[in-house]
């Protein structure tokens, strides 16, 4: 059965579902200098711009994303550049509801 | 940018000759995730054996770094590497989450290692255990996004922003627990550096069209 998709939030927290089908929020890690995540896979996320603007809060300054050459086509390099125009937009409003 | 071991059964002139078009895309640092994955066999060993000793070559004519991807296959892996001669602007294994046992040749041969969502998980004792020993000037975090959600949000998809979740368990172990000292603070500063170090990097001249 396919997984029931999961709501996007539009904030900067981080949440997990409980068992009454709530989402509850998690405390964030308390993390002061900026970090790295080598290794994602954007396009197979399902709204890269934000994303990145989540991960900018919490201090993730750079991102590598992985694209394979057989079955991930030609997207990221068509639209990475579009993802971080908006994702810098994003920041300004998901900023404000963390 | 690559071709997964899951993927080599298609990797052929044809693929490679778009790949290497990509290559030359100025914001692409690195080949990879390539390697061998013995656990799924998605395709033949013959064939992954074969499409990640031509992309080590590959990566080694364009002067970018290696990003390895290497399940239930670390000993052939290590051993294609060997002989066709670790990439000189670097080589990263990608989501380890093996022991301190295996982790010593590949440190030993002057590897990146990254670590990701498995170090959180509960049963990983031996994993935490092989991330204190990678040299601080060796290590990276990551995620794997959308994959490998770490604790305490596994069952959720992975973004790139839970790699604080990882960063944090890190620090942790490797004995920078107290949150106000400014020790934590530069350990996980240098995993940001590793990262930039290896992978923010100037196109090549090979991908300028300068060799």
């Amino acid at each position: 059965m396919e997984r029931e998709a999961e709501p996007l939030f539009r904030d900067g927290l981080f949440r997990k579902k409980k068992r009454n089908g709530e989402w509850e929020v998690v405390a964030s890690p308390i993390i002061y200098t900026p970090i790295a995540d080598s290794h994602a896979h954007l396009q197979m996320l399902p709204d890269p711009p934000l994303s990145l603007a989540r991960a900018a809060l919490h201090k993730v300054e750079f991102v590598e994303t992985i694209v394979d050459v057989w079955e991930d086509g030609a997207e990221t390099f068509e639209r990475l550049d579009d993802w971080a125009f908006k994702a810098a937009i994003e920041i300004r409003t998901i900023g404000r509801h963390c | 940018m690559g071709c997964h071991p899951h993927n080599a059964q298609h990797y052929d002139d044809a693929l490679e000759a778009v790949l290497r078009e990509r290559l030359h895309d100025g914001r692409v640092s690195a080949l990879g995730e390539v390697g061998l994955d013995y656990h799924y066999d998605l395709s033949p060993r013959e064939a992954q054996r074969e499409a990640f000793r031509r992309q080590i070559r590959l990566a080694k004519e364009a002067g970018l770094p290696v990003v390895l991807h290497m399940r239930e296959a670390h000993d052939d892996g290590f051993a294609i590497l060997s002989e066709e001669g670790f990439p000189e602007a670097g080589t990263l294994l990608h989501c380890f989450n093996l022991d301190a046992a295996e982790l010593a040749r590949w440190t030993e041969a002057g590897c990146f290692i990254a670590f990701g969502g498995p170090l959180t998980f509960k049963k990983a004792d031996e994993v935490r255990e092989a991330a204190k020993l990678v040299p601080a000037d060796r290590l990276l975090t990551e995620t794997d996004a959308p994959y490998m959600t770490p604790e305490p949000l596994r069952g959720t998809t992975c973004g790139p922003e839970h790699v604080a979740f990882t960063a944090a368990k890190l620090a942790d172990v490797r004995g920078f627990e107290d949150l106000r000292t400014p020790a934590r603070g530069e350990f996980l500063r240098q995993t940001y550096l590793n990262a930039l170090g290896l992978l923010d990097r100037e196109p090549t001249a090979w991908q300028r069209g300068e060799e």
